[in-house]
Protein backbone atom coordinates (compact mmCIF):
# COMPACT_ATOMS: atom_id res chain seq x y z
CA UNK A 1 0.00 0.00 0.00
CA UNK A 2 1.48 3.13 -0.94
CA UNK A 3 1.70 6.00 2.02
CA UNK A 4 1.78 9.57 1.97
CA UNK A 5 2.71 11.89 4.96
CA UNK A 6 0.56 15.08 4.66
CA UNK A 7 1.33 18.11 7.27
CA UNK A 8 -1.52 20.56 8.31
CA UNK A 9 -0.03 23.81 8.21
CA UNK A 10 -1.97 27.07 9.61
CA UNK A 11 -1.52 29.44 12.13
CA UNK A 12 -3.31 29.25 15.87
CA UNK A 13 -7.15 29.05 15.26
CA UNK A 14 -7.24 27.86 11.47
CA UNK A 15 -8.63 24.44 12.21
CA UNK A 16 -6.11 22.03 11.93
CA UNK A 17 -6.84 19.73 14.96
CA UNK A 18 -10.33 19.83 13.81
CA UNK A 19 -9.54 18.97 10.46
CA UNK A 20 -7.23 16.19 11.54
CA UNK A 21 -10.12 15.30 13.76
CA UNK A 22 -12.58 15.05 10.63
CA UNK A 23 -10.52 13.06 8.56
CA UNK A 24 -8.77 10.09 10.41
CA UNK A 25 -10.13 6.96 9.97
CA UNK A 26 -8.12 6.18 13.55
CA UNK A 27 -8.64 7.64 16.96
CA UNK A 28 -6.20 11.17 16.64
CA UNK A 29 -3.31 11.65 18.59
CA UNK A 30 -3.53 15.10 20.32
CA UNK A 31 -1.18 17.59 22.21
CA UNK A 32 -3.19 20.22 23.29
CA UNK A 33 -2.58 22.70 26.15
CA UNK A 34 -4.34 25.08 27.87
CA UNK A 35 -4.33 28.22 26.06
CA UNK A 36 -2.93 31.19 27.52
CA UNK A 37 -2.37 33.35 24.57
CA UNK A 38 -6.97 33.97 24.63
CA UNK A 39 -5.87 37.31 23.57
CA UNK A 40 -4.52 36.34 20.46
CA UNK A 41 -6.75 34.39 19.36
CA UNK A 42 -9.69 33.16 21.64
CA UNK A 43 -9.80 29.46 21.89
CA UNK A 44 -9.66 26.99 25.40
CA UNK A 45 -7.10 25.04 23.76
CA UNK A 46 -3.69 24.95 21.59
CA UNK A 47 -1.27 22.03 19.90
CA UNK A 48 1.77 22.39 20.97
CA UNK A 49 3.53 19.34 19.55
CA UNK A 50 1.43 17.63 16.80
CA UNK A 51 -1.73 16.14 15.60
CA UNK A 52 -1.84 12.83 14.42
CA UNK A 53 -4.15 10.89 12.22
CA UNK A 54 -4.35 8.41 9.41
CA UNK A 55 -7.25 7.84 6.55
CA UNK A 56 -6.89 5.52 3.84
CA UNK A 57 -8.00 7.26 -0.05
CA UNK A 58 -8.34 3.81 -1.56
CA UNK A 59 -7.51 0.23 -0.33
CA UNK A 60 -4.36 1.00 -2.18
CA UNK A 61 -3.70 4.58 -0.54
CA UNK A 62 -3.04 5.73 3.68
CA UNK A 63 -2.09 8.87 4.44
CA UNK A 64 -0.26 9.71 7.61
CA UNK A 65 -1.49 12.88 8.66
CA UNK A 66 0.71 15.30 10.94
CA UNK A 67 -0.95 18.85 12.37
CA UNK A 68 1.93 21.56 13.38
CA UNK A 69 1.58 23.71 16.16
CA UNK A 70 0.43 27.31 14.69
CA UNK A 71 2.90 29.48 16.36
CA UNK A 72 6.34 30.25 15.48
CA UNK A 73 8.24 29.92 18.88
CA UNK A 74 7.07 25.77 18.00
CA UNK A 75 8.98 25.99 14.83
CA UNK A 76 11.46 23.02 16.27
CA UNK A 77 8.32 20.72 15.45
CA UNK A 78 8.30 22.27 12.25
CA UNK A 79 11.52 21.23 11.28
CA UNK A 80 10.99 17.72 12.51
CA UNK A 81 7.89 16.86 11.13
CA UNK A 82 8.93 18.45 7.16
CA UNK A 83 11.56 16.61 6.89
CA UNK A 84 9.20 13.29 5.89
CA UNK A 85 6.34 15.25 4.43
CA UNK A 86 5.38 14.86 0.66
CA UNK A 87 2.83 17.33 0.84
CA UNK A 88 1.14 19.89 2.75
CA UNK A 89 -2.33 21.56 3.26
CA UNK A 90 -1.87 24.85 4.27
CA UNK A 91 -5.17 26.32 5.92
CA UNK A 92 -6.02 30.07 6.77
CA UNK A 93 -8.27 31.22 8.86
CA UNK A 94 -9.79 34.36 6.54
CA UNK A 95 -11.13 36.38 9.28
CA UNK A 96 -7.65 36.71 11.36
CA UNK A 97 -5.93 40.12 10.83
CA UNK A 98 -3.80 39.45 8.03
CA UNK A 99 -4.51 36.10 6.31
CA UNK A 100 -2.69 36.70 3.12
CA UNK A 101 0.34 37.36 5.47
CA UNK A 102 0.09 33.62 7.06
CA UNK A 103 -0.06 32.21 3.73
CA UNK A 104 2.60 33.42 2.47
CA UNK A 105 4.85 32.81 5.64
CA UNK A 106 3.99 29.04 5.81
CA UNK A 107 4.48 28.48 2.37
CA UNK A 108 8.04 30.14 2.75
CA UNK A 109 8.00 28.40 5.80
CA UNK A 110 7.69 25.13 4.17
CA UNK A 111 8.84 25.99 0.69
CA UNK A 112 10.95 22.28 -0.03
CA UNK A 113 7.66 20.35 0.37
CA UNK A 114 5.36 22.39 -2.16
CA UNK A 115 8.28 22.30 -4.42
CA UNK A 116 9.37 18.66 -3.95
CA UNK A 117 5.37 17.18 -3.43
CA UNK A 118 2.38 19.11 -3.36
CA UNK A 119 0.10 21.17 -2.05
CA UNK A 120 -3.37 22.81 -1.15
CA UNK A 121 -4.48 25.52 0.47
CA UNK A 122 -7.89 25.88 2.24
CA UNK A 123 -9.50 28.53 3.06
CA UNK A 124 -11.81 28.57 6.82
CA UNK A 125 -13.81 31.06 8.69
CA UNK A 126 -14.96 32.37 4.59
CA UNK A 127 -18.32 32.60 5.76
CA UNK A 128 -16.99 35.03 8.78
CA UNK A 129 -15.10 37.02 6.20
CA UNK A 130 -15.63 36.37 2.58
CA UNK A 131 -12.10 38.13 1.11
CA UNK A 132 -10.15 37.58 0.29
CA UNK A 133 -11.57 35.07 -2.32
CA UNK A 134 -10.17 31.90 -3.89
CA UNK A 135 -9.54 33.98 -6.82
CA UNK A 136 -7.58 36.45 -5.16
CA UNK A 137 -5.47 33.49 -2.87
CA UNK A 138 -4.58 31.92 -6.66
CA UNK A 139 -3.42 34.80 -8.12
CA UNK A 140 -0.73 35.54 -4.86
CA UNK A 141 0.08 32.12 -4.71
CA UNK A 142 0.90 32.54 -8.69
CA UNK A 143 2.20 35.30 -9.00
CA UNK A 144 4.78 34.23 -5.55
CA UNK A 145 5.43 30.73 -6.36
CA UNK A 146 5.06 30.61 -10.06
CA UNK A 147 6.25 26.80 -9.55
CA UNK A 148 3.88 25.75 -7.18
CA UNK A 149 0.36 24.23 -8.87
CA UNK A 150 -1.60 24.88 -5.56
CA UNK A 151 -5.76 24.89 -5.73
CA UNK A 152 -7.60 27.07 -3.27
CA UNK A 153 -10.55 25.50 -1.86
CA UNK A 154 -12.88 27.34 0.77
CA UNK A 155 -13.28 24.58 3.68
CA UNK A 156 -15.12 23.93 6.49
CA UNK A 157 -12.48 21.90 9.09
CA UNK A 158 -15.59 19.89 10.66
CA UNK A 159 -16.54 18.58 7.27
CA UNK A 160 -15.31 15.02 6.51
CA UNK A 161 -16.36 15.68 2.65
CA UNK A 162 -14.61 18.58 2.03
CA UNK A 163 -11.36 17.59 3.33
CA UNK A 164 -11.70 14.15 1.22
CA UNK A 165 -11.92 16.50 -1.81
CA UNK A 166 -9.07 18.70 -0.95
CA UNK A 167 -6.74 15.40 0.15
CA UNK A 168 -7.62 13.51 -2.82
CA UNK A 169 -6.44 16.54 -5.01
CA UNK A 170 -3.27 16.74 -3.10
CA UNK A 171 -2.62 13.21 -3.83
CA UNK A 172 -2.98 13.54 -7.35
CA UNK A 173 -0.07 15.99 -7.07
CA UNK A 174 1.82 14.12 -5.25
CA UNK A 175 1.38 11.52 -7.31
CA UNK A 176 1.75 13.27 -10.52
CA UNK A 177 5.26 15.47 -9.92
CA UNK A 178 6.58 11.94 -8.52
CA UNK A 179 6.05 10.30 -11.59
CA UNK A 180 7.08 13.68 -13.28
CA UNK A 181 10.43 13.80 -11.61
CA UNK A 182 11.17 10.22 -12.12
CA UNK A 183 11.30 10.62 -15.69
CA UNK B 1 12.97 35.70 28.15
CA UNK B 2 10.68 35.16 30.79
CA UNK B 3 6.93 35.49 30.01
CA UNK B 4 6.32 36.04 33.61
CA UNK B 5 4.30 39.35 33.05
CA UNK B 6 1.41 37.23 31.37
CA UNK B 7 0.93 35.16 34.97
CA UNK B 8 -0.77 35.78 38.07
CA UNK B 9 2.17 37.30 40.44
CA UNK B 10 1.49 35.30 43.29
CA UNK B 11 1.70 32.47 40.80
CA UNK B 12 5.43 34.07 39.78
CA UNK B 13 6.05 34.59 43.41
CA UNK B 14 5.36 31.14 44.66
CA UNK B 15 7.54 29.58 41.20
CA UNK B 16 10.31 31.84 42.62
CA UNK B 17 10.47 30.39 45.73
CA UNK B 18 9.95 27.20 45.05
CA UNK B 19 12.98 27.24 42.26
CA UNK B 20 15.24 29.02 44.36
CA UNK B 21 14.68 26.41 47.32
CA UNK B 22 15.60 23.46 45.11
CA UNK B 23 18.53 25.07 43.93
CA UNK B 24 19.49 25.93 47.32
CA UNK B 25 19.46 21.89 48.08
CA UNK B 26 20.62 20.77 44.30
CA UNK B 27 23.93 21.28 43.87
CA UNK B 28 23.91 19.57 40.77
CA UNK B 29 21.20 21.59 39.37
CA UNK B 30 22.13 23.88 36.68
CA UNK B 31 18.39 25.83 35.14
CA UNK B 32 15.24 25.14 36.50
CA UNK B 33 12.10 26.85 34.06
CA UNK B 34 8.37 26.66 35.84
CA UNK B 35 6.34 26.44 32.27
CA UNK B 36 3.13 26.79 31.26
CA UNK B 37 1.26 23.86 29.57
CA UNK B 38 1.44 26.18 26.17
CA UNK B 39 5.06 26.09 26.61
CA UNK B 40 5.52 29.64 28.02
CA UNK B 41 8.36 30.43 30.66
CA UNK B 42 6.54 31.32 34.16
CA UNK B 43 9.89 31.57 36.12
CA UNK B 44 13.35 30.25 36.02
CA UNK B 45 16.62 30.12 38.08
CA UNK B 46 19.06 30.93 37.41
CA UNK B 47 17.26 34.24 36.55
CA UNK B 48 19.78 34.66 33.43
CA UNK B 49 19.72 32.34 30.36
CA UNK B 50 18.32 31.55 27.22
CA UNK B 51 16.40 34.72 26.27
CA UNK B 52 14.16 33.79 23.22
CA UNK B 53 11.85 30.57 25.07
CA UNK B 54 12.81 28.26 23.08
CA UNK B 55 13.30 25.44 25.93
CA UNK B 56 9.89 26.64 27.19
CA UNK B 57 8.50 25.64 24.30
CA UNK B 58 10.20 22.40 23.75
CA UNK B 59 9.51 20.77 26.96
CA UNK B 60 5.82 22.12 26.59
CA UNK B 61 6.38 19.95 23.46
CA UNK B 62 8.30 17.33 25.19
CA UNK B 63 5.48 16.99 28.12
CA UNK B 64 2.54 17.15 25.39
CA UNK B 65 4.44 14.25 23.76
CA UNK B 66 5.30 12.15 26.36
CA UNK B 67 1.47 12.56 28.42
CA UNK B 68 0.33 11.12 24.70
CA UNK B 69 2.64 8.12 24.80
CA UNK B 70 1.30 7.65 28.25
CA UNK B 71 -2.16 7.54 27.01
CA UNK B 72 -1.63 5.71 23.97
CA UNK B 73 0.15 2.93 25.99
CA UNK B 74 -2.62 3.31 28.49
CA UNK B 75 0.28 3.10 31.30
CA UNK B 76 -1.33 5.00 34.10
CA UNK B 77 -0.36 8.10 36.32
CA UNK B 78 2.19 9.83 34.10
CA UNK B 79 4.70 10.80 36.60
CA UNK B 80 8.64 11.95 35.15
CA UNK B 81 10.28 12.82 31.87
CA UNK B 82 13.36 11.99 32.07
CA UNK B 83 16.11 12.74 29.48
CA UNK B 84 19.58 11.85 29.87
CA UNK B 85 22.44 12.76 28.11
CA UNK B 86 26.64 12.76 28.25
CA UNK B 87 26.67 15.64 30.05
CA UNK B 88 22.98 16.21 31.76
CA UNK B 89 19.94 15.01 32.65
CA UNK B 90 16.66 16.78 31.99
CA UNK B 91 13.66 16.11 34.50
CA UNK B 92 10.30 17.27 34.02
CA UNK B 93 6.92 16.96 36.25
CA UNK B 94 3.64 18.54 35.73
CA UNK B 95 3.15 20.17 38.89
CA UNK B 96 -0.12 18.06 40.20
CA UNK B 97 -3.39 18.99 38.95
CA UNK B 98 -2.08 22.03 37.50
CA UNK B 99 -1.15 23.75 33.72
CA UNK B 100 2.41 24.14 34.90
CA UNK B 101 5.43 21.59 34.33
CA UNK B 102 8.51 22.47 35.82
CA UNK B 103 11.83 21.41 34.26
CA UNK B 104 15.00 21.43 35.50
CA UNK B 105 18.65 19.99 33.99
CA UNK B 106 21.02 18.59 36.23
CA UNK B 107 24.97 17.75 36.01
CA UNK B 108 25.80 14.04 35.49
CA UNK B 109 27.44 14.09 38.83
CA UNK B 110 24.46 14.54 40.72
CA UNK B 111 22.59 11.22 41.15
CA UNK B 112 19.64 10.42 38.97
CA UNK B 113 17.65 9.35 42.72
CA UNK B 114 18.35 13.31 43.96
CA UNK B 115 17.80 14.61 40.63
CA UNK B 116 14.08 13.22 41.20
CA UNK B 117 13.73 13.63 44.49
CA UNK B 118 14.66 17.27 43.89
CA UNK B 119 11.60 17.60 41.38
CA UNK B 120 9.26 15.77 43.31
CA UNK B 121 9.79 17.89 46.40
CA UNK B 122 9.81 21.31 44.54
CA UNK B 123 6.24 19.95 42.46
CA UNK B 124 4.62 19.59 45.75
CA UNK B 125 5.69 22.42 46.97
CA UNK B 126 4.67 24.51 44.54
CA UNK B 127 1.33 22.65 44.51
CA UNK B 128 0.91 23.33 48.31
CA UNK B 129 1.71 27.14 47.63
CA UNK B 130 -0.58 27.31 44.47
CA UNK B 131 -3.18 25.52 46.61
CA UNK B 132 -2.48 28.34 49.49
CA UNK B 133 -2.67 31.28 47.32
CA UNK B 134 -6.43 33.09 47.28
CA UNK B 135 -6.94 32.52 44.16
CA UNK B 136 -5.37 28.79 44.59
CA UNK B 137 -8.35 27.07 43.06
CA UNK B 138 -8.89 28.88 40.20
CA UNK B 139 -5.84 28.47 38.93
CA UNK B 140 -4.98 25.95 36.42
CA UNK B 141 -3.12 29.24 34.97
Amino acid sequence: MAEHVILVVGPMGAGKTTAISALSDIDTIRTEAVNTERDVVDKATTTVALDYGEIELSPNEKIRLYGVPGQKRFDFMWSILKQRAVGMIVLVKNDAEDPVGDLVAFFDEFREIHERGGVVVGITHSDLAPRPTTYEYQQIVAERYPSALAPVFTVDPRSRDQLVVMLSVLAANVDSRAMFLAR
Amino acid sequence: MSDAGRFDPALVAAGTAALDAMKADSPGLVLAVLISDDGFEVVRTPRMGEQDGRFASMASSVQALSEAVIHELQIGKGDAVIIQAASGVVIQQRVPGRSVVLSALFRTDESLGRCLVGVRNCTAALDAAISALPSGSSITL
